[in-house]
């Protein structure tokens, strides 16, 4: 019966006018991103990627001569690796920052007799302090799949879905089906079904026109991992539709006229998609007050030098080679300073970080937030691979640290003091022993950091469905 | 007649629930949405502020006047009447640093409160007139002709003496009434959140807010007129409706945004940026090769250590001074009595020098100073004109384009006349621009008037120290509503010719419209 009920819903959509301009739509829109994506901005951004990982692989590879010299001075700066997948999920990356920079601030360093003393290499984070050259248009929404499918889509549903119950109750069809002995449920999961299905049509159509655009023009290429994504974006896209699909029967259930069923359709969309979405910044907590402010940090560092007595200490000037009282005494100086400006440097991150994240979790109780969330992250993109890619430099900081220190202490000439050149050992380490930064970009990490997403909007789209049933379930259909 | 139908109208669209629901929706947005603008506002007034005191507490400290005037500083201040329209002001930036050898090339950001918040995009009382009473004036002309007609009421009405026109002027009147009423209601809120947050510490243009209203109104009308276009071309009302939200989709949500998405993948700026400068980098070697020859030429001996001049490069100039040799080669108190505190000894060229060397020193030193910051201020206008003057016009180029197509559609013309009107637009930044550039001329102009180059203050501030008190100031460019609107001049004029065809339309095809 279900099937019956399917194929008839089917039919019906296709011959519409509606499904031809939802495909003209989705090709269309489809077509533009996958044109833009090739257009260079993005070859670009992959280019300067390539440019700066080239010369960071470098900078690495000098300094790994000298053990002491990458101890002290760090790895230098980690980039973020563009994401080929951009295209579905912008993200807004362009104004987030690019890179961390993990080198010491050479500015901060003083010579003084023999011991040069370097700023210890901490994680710094980066910020855009110009704005992205973008910025020659106003602000606009980009043309991605989280547009496309989350605002186009989901309206298309709307459309598919409005006169789904009530528009069969206006011309008398609905009594007609439903004076046989035909279960309602069978009915409601016809209806559900085929807008699904049909909505998925020219959702693949223009998915496929977008990828073999951008898989002939663009800069991608067609792994197992892209298309891992690509499939669980699908998935979601599905399942965010399915709500937009339920909610639509359901309000058409509960509606005597279709134009009624549609306005009240629109409106309830307009909360869903534009409104909370765009209005969440509002709704922020305001930022709390910061512990210390950079004046306060300068001064910090000074009180630290006079603590340690530092100019002193380095101006002792000693023959040959420093005695590991004074290294130890530096060793001290500098690693108090390490632990202060580092922990001062993360909590600054997170302090602003925190509201971010707080916005991120006030979107994502509509349907809209939730998918553009599990979208952004999919595509390894936006606020969500920004803070993994924080992570990452995190834990990239402990590891580095313990190479050298392990490297280190295989060397029995070495003071084993960190933080100055003349506490370390000055060997030459092989560069490929070097550990490299790098992030975790499987398509099994990703799809797995977004499964609780993906459930959600499960739920969501359950939820919606429950909601068509019942309202039909009591729904008059005369 | 017309009145009563409008009079007919306006009290059924007011009684019904997509009009409350509409306008607690346009309320909650408008609400919310000028509560973050203001927020944003006030962070970026208050970052603006403390980098205009930090300038003038630097001011204060008075050094040699070369310094002085490599640092000299300009401010766009944030503009108040962003929270009403905030076209593409948060992107701009607020600080221009110039000097005789540096052309601004772009105004940079203010330290902002929390910069990880640009990924957000909040909502103006204009992105809430577009988009949410956008929508609710298609629903209300949707209803206008099919809806009634589905009712059945369209033909009882026209089963009297009661011309057509007449019947869709009056529908019109009344229908825009309660819109306006929406949109007054919205501004209304907006403007009582401005004024309970910003309060009296800011001065908000009340003519320019009029404009922006009744731009809104025209925008609405032009929305409305479209509409009842499809209203008529159609016999159902959801046929309308769903006709409507199509165009709505197109003309308001897909179109000027493609058009920016377009225009912004499709004039990439990076590599010229990197060509520009390569080209700066190579300019400065040049530079420096000149200024290795003028020394060898003007000065008999060297008066600094093993380096003249950093080689890093600034945005639009030459690049900047190895300070402390020209001090140095003077009078360098301050240095050697840093050095005797710690115990090492005095370079010979730091050692303290007797009135009579001074006299020896201090000519070729002047002549040296007047002729290479001519020099510099030449270079500066090379590296602007061949290599930073074809990416700000690419740039510029970019940004027409974006202007000229936004305007096909009623949102992007709509958009763009209220940003001209508020001072947000691109235009009103490139206007800055331009003005830092004449400001840039006016500085050299006094310079040479005084002839400040070949002044002992301007290398050295042990005897004489650096002022900026006579010198030109620089004032943000004002420009008149009249103006603005001159600008506005395509956008506003294709807002009337959405109006008139959506109009013409509409009664061209309602003549024939079968009311059974």
């Amino acid at each position: 019966m279900l099937f019956y009920f399917l194929r008839r819903e089917l039919l019906d959509h296709l011959l519409s006018l509606r499904f031809v301009l939802a495909m003209l739509l989705s090709i269309g829109l489809m077509t533009l991103n996958g044109v833009t994506f090739s257009g260079g901005k993005f070859q670009e951004r992959i280019n300067r990627y390539i440019a700066n990982q080239q010369r960071a692989d470098e900078l690495l590879s000098e300094r790994a001569e000298d053990l002491a010299m990458l101890g002290v001075r760090g790895p230098g700066s980690l980039y973020k690796k563009p994401s080929q997948l951009v295209f579905c999920a912008s993200g807004r990356d362009d104004f987030l920052p690019a890179r961390i920079m993990a080198n010491s601030q050479s500015s901060q360093s003083g010579s003084w007799g023999q011991i040069t003393l370097w700023a210890p290499w901490i994680l710094h984070y980066d910020q855009l302090s110009e704005p992205p050259l973008s910025g020659i248009v106003s602000d606009f929404i980009d043309i991605d799949w989280v547009f496309i499918i989350g605002f186009i889509f989901s309206l298309m549903a709307v459309l598919f879905t409005f006169d789904g119950i009530c528009g069969e109750r206006q011309t008398g069809t609905l009594q007609l089906v439903l004076s046989g002995a035909v279960p309602r449920s069978a009915v409601l999961g016809g209806k559900f079904l085929s807008v699904l299905l049909i909505l998925f049509v020219p959702l693949a159509i223009g998915t496929l026109v977008d990828l073999l655009i951008a898989g002939l023009f663009g800069p991608i290429s067609f792994t197992l991992e892209i298309l891992g994504k690509i499939a669980a974006i699908f998935v979601a896209a599905l399942l965010y539709l399915a709500f937009f699909v339920g909610l639509g029967l359901a309000v058409s259930s509960c509606c005597a006229r279709s134009s009624s069923s549609l306005v009240v359709l629109v409106l309830v969309w307009g909360v869903l998609v534009i409104l909370i979405p765009n209005t969440t910044p509002g709704m922020l907590a305001p930022l709390e007050t910061p512990t210390f402010d950079w004046q306060t940090r300068e001064k910090k560092i000074e009180d630290l030098r006079e603590k340690y007595a530092i100019h002193e200490l380095v101006n002792t000037n000693p023959d040959g080679r420093p005695p590991v009282e004074l290294v130890a005494a530096l060793s001290a100086f500098t690693e108090e300073w390490r632990r202060f400006d580092e922990s001062f440097q993360d909590r600054e991150f997170e302090r602003n970080w925190q509201q971010v994240e707080q916005s991120r979790r006030l979107n994502r109780v509509t349907p809209y937030g939730l998918f553009q969330d599990v979208l952004e992250s999919l595509a390894d993109t936006g606020s969500a691979r920004h803070h993994r890619f924080v992570q990452a430099a995190r834990a990239y900081r402990t590891t580095f640290r313990r190479f050298i220190q392990a490297e280190d202490a295989r060397d029995p000439d070495s003071y084993h003091l960190p933080g100055l050149l003349e506490g370390l050992s000055r060997r030459e380490v092989p560069p490929e022993a070097v550990p490299r930064f790098s992030e975790d970009l499987s398509a099994q990490a990703t799809i797995l950091s977004t499964l609780s997403g993906l459930l959600l909007l499960a739920l969501f789209a359950l939820i919606a469905f429950m909601a068509a049933h019942l309202a039909f379930l009591r729904a008059r259909i005369a | 007649m017309i009145w009563t139908i409008a009079r007919k109208e306006f009290l059924t669209s007011l009684l019904t629930y997509r009009f409350a629901v509409g306008l607690i929706l346009c309320l909650v947005a408008a609400t919310v949405g000028t509560l973050s603008v203001v927020q944003d506002y006030q962070n970026r007034q208050q970052a603006y502020q403390e980098e205009v005191d930090k300038y003038e507490k630097s001011l204060e400290e008075r050094t040699f006047l070369a310094k002085m005037v490599a640092n000299i500083q300009v401010f766009r201040p944030p503009i108040p009447l962003a929270v009403f329209s905030l076209g593409s002001d948060r992107w701009q930036g607020n600080v221009v640093k110039l000097s005789h050898h540096r052309v601004p090339v772009q105004a940079n950001w203010l330290g902002s409160a929390n910069p990880y918040l640009a990924v957000f995009r909040s909502i103006d009382v204009t992105t809430v007139v577009q988009v949410i009473l956008g929508l609710l004036a298609l629903l209300f002309a949707c209803d206008a002709v099919s809806g009634q007609k589905e009712e059945g009421t369209l033909k009882m009405m026209l089963a009297n003496r009661l011309p057509r026109d007449q019947f869709l002027l009056g529908t019109a009147i009344g229908d825009l009434g309660v819109l306006g009423a929406a949109l007054a209601t919205s501004f209304l809120a907006a403007l009582l959140i401005v004024q309970a947050t910003l309060g009296a510490s800011t001065s908000l243009d009340a003519v320019a807010i009029f404009t922006i209203f009744l731009i809104s109104l025209l925008y609405l009308t032009a929305i409305y007129a479209i509409g009842l276009l499809l209203s008529t071309a159609s016999h159902r009302a959801a046929t309308a409706l769903v006709f409507a939200l199509f165009f709505w989709t197109t003309a308001i949500a897909i179109y000027p945004n493609g058009v920016a998405y377009l225009i912004d993948n499709l004039f990439p700026m990076r590599l010229l940026e990197k060509q520009a400068r390569d080209q700066v980098s190579e300019f400065n070697a040049e530079f420096h090769r000149q200024t290795d020859e003028l020394t060898t030429q003007v000065l008999e001996r060297p008066y600094w250590g093993s380096q003249f001049g950093s080689h890093g490069t600034y945005g639009g100039g030459v690049s900047g001074y190895y300070w402390g040799n020209f001090r140095t080669a003077v009078e360098a108190e301050e240095i050697r009595r840093r050095l005797q505190e710690r115990g090492q000894a005095v370079p010979d060229y730091l050692r303290e020098k007797t009135p009579e060397e001074i006299q020896t020193i201090l000519p070729p030193l002047q002549k040296f100073f007047g002729r290479m910051e001519r020099l510099r201020i030449e270079y500066a206008d090379r590296i602007w004109t061949s290599a930073w003057r074809p990416v700000v016009e690419h740039m510029q180029r970019a940004s027409a384009w974006q202007r000229t197509l936004a305007v096909l559609s009623p949102a992007g013309a709509y958009a763009e006349a209220t940003a001209i009107v508020a001072g947000t637009d691109r235009g009103a930044y490139w206007h800055f621009l331009e003005a830092t550039h004449r400001y840039r001329r006016e500085l050299i102009a006094h310079l040479e008037e005084e002839n400040l180059f070949e002044a002992r203050a301007w290398f050295n501030d042990q005897k004489e120290k650096g002022d900026l008190t006579g010198f030109p100031r620089f004032f943000p460019p004002r420009e008149g509503l009249w103006k603005k609107l001159g600008r506005a001049r395509y956008s506003l004029t294709a807002l009337l010719l959405f109006n008139l065809v959506g109009f013409l339309g509409a009664y061209w095809r309602f003549r024939r419209y079968d009311v059974r």
